[in-house]
């Protein structure tokens, strides 16, 4: 019979030898050794792999922060409106500010740019109030809450169960040491369980670069106010502005929830 | 791609450990010869395991097993090629793609016109450690080669090398096995 057209190219076909070549060595390598004795390795190489272990959980734990620490950070404003606040929102956005969407593969750039030149460099006027979310997905609770009292309120909120097992731990830790500060380094943990995290702040001029989701950066509106949203993995990422204030909210959730925070938020009297 | 908590990472780490080590460590010492050396390559292996755990997928998958023998044979061959510059002792065919000796250029070329996908498999088997290593890691696992590059401890520009040479070596064998006689062949 004759052979039709072949719609493997090489690459394809290099792929699949490569599969094939890697398969049967690893193949060979169970059936050589499987049935081999237990090897009996050296104190030193032990001692070596569970440095390598206990390593690599704080790394996590690292990487885990660093990313948080990035994703709250980056969104930095450069310039506000001192009239922000007393105007509509729609006005706001109208006569002050543009979007600007640059979406990548891997990363999407946000502007957020003053329309005339006498805007820019001023700073935002703060009130002495906030916005707060009023409602939470189930099993989250306020973990921590830092106020700058110039620019930035971060909230962050943690899954309940998870954070009380970390405090349980914490707990013990410390009272294996004799105290918080007497723990060493390298026993240190850290909270790595699931969280949101609120970040406000006081203008909404700046630019924020952030990962290009799985299906791209959606473009929204939360109570008439644009809102870019992108999730992957089950985390999610929301920034959007009230006309008043900028916000951006981040996690272990589904785009839903993070709709219904946003959607949540109230105005909060300072003291 | 979700990044595994420290918890999760560390169970990950030890569930490898538990069902890699034995066979990491006898493969190493096939390659080495010696006990010490081959708890050394099998340490690398597992440091480069530790760096890219949320890269593989889990640990029973046949994929991130072959990744772990990939990596093992690859520091293996790396350490053996130190102890072999440090006692003088040269290389045999270090410029050459392959373990076995090349045929003349002629008779190659020749028996590459007649290859088959068995002759591209046993090619491929058959390529140094150093160019088999980055090309099984690109196109059995599928990375990229910046990440091979941190994988194998080796720059970028050195991975896109090896993989450009071992293909070169293989390309004969790719279009007549890639492409059917009546297809136009794909750019390359």
């Amino acid at each position: 019979m004759k052979r039709g057209p072949t719609v493997e190219g090489p690459e394809e076909l290099l792929a699949r030898a490569a599969a094939r070549v890697a398969d049967e060595e690893a193949q060979a390598l169970r059936e050589r050794y499987a049935g081999a004795p237990e090897v009996t390795f050296s104190p030193a190489f032990l001692a070596r792999m569970e440095t390598l272990k206990r390593e690599t959980a704080r790394r996590r734990a690292r990487v885990r922060l660093n990313r948080f620490a990035k994703r709250a950070a980056v969104f930095v404003v450069v310039l506000g409106a001192a009239v922000a606040a007393a105007l509509s929102v729609e006005g706001v956005r109208a006569r002050i500010y543009r979007y600007f969407v640059t979406p990548g593969e891997e990363f999407t750039h946000l502007q957020v740019t003053a329309l005339r030149e006498e805007d820019r460099g001023r700073m935002a006027a703060s009130g002495p109030y906030h916005y707060e979310p009023t409602r939470l997905p189930d099993g989250f609770i306020e973990q921590e809450r830092e106020d700058d009292g110039v620019m930035f309120l971060f909230i962050r909120y943690a899954d309940r169960l998870a954070y009380e097992e970390f405090l349980q731990r914490q707990e013990a830790l410390e009272a294996q040491w004799g105290g918080a500060e007497k723990i060493p380094q390298e026993k240190q943990i850290y909270y790595d369980g699931p969280y949101i995290l609120f970040v406000q702040q006081d203008s909404i001029e700046g630019g924020i670069s952030f990962r290009t989701g799985e299906d791209g950066v959606k473009e929204l509106t939360i109570d008439g106010s644009p809102a870019y949203l992108t999730t992957q993995d089950g985390y999610t990422l929301l920034i959007w502005d009230n006309g008043d204030r900028a916000f951006q909210l981040m996690g272990d959730i589904g785009e839903e929830e993070a709709l219904q925070i946003a959607k949540s938020l109230a105005c909060v009297q300072d003291g | 791609m979700r990044l595994l908590g420290s918890r999760e990472a560390e169970g990950k780490f030890e569930e490898a450990y538990r069902q890699y080590a034995k066979i990491g460590f006898y493969y190493a010492r096939e390659i080495l010869h010696d006990d010490a050396l081959a708890e050394d390559a099998l340490q690398e292996a597992f440091i480069s395991l530790a760096r890219n755990l949320d890269k593989i997928g889990p640990v029973d998958c046949s994929k991130s097993f072959n990744y772990f023998v990939t990596i093992v044979k690859n520091t293996s061959i790396s350490i053996l090629r130190k102890q072999r510059r440090a006692n003088l002792v040269p290389l045999e065919g270090e410029e050459s793609l392959v373990q076995l000796p090349d045929p003349a250029p002629g008779p190659e070329q020749a028996a590459l016109a007649k290859a088959s996908y068995e002759q591209l498999l046993a090619a491929i088997r058959v390529l140094k450690p150093e160019y088999q290593a980055p090309l099984l890691l690109k196109y059995a696992n599928g990375y990229t080669e910046a990440e091979i590059a941190r994988l194998l401890g080796v720059t970028v520009s050195n991975v896109s090398v090896r993989i450009y040479r071992a293909k070169k070596k293989l390309i004969p064998m790719l279009e007549r096995e890639g492409v059917g006689d009546d297809e136009e062949r794909p750019n390359r």
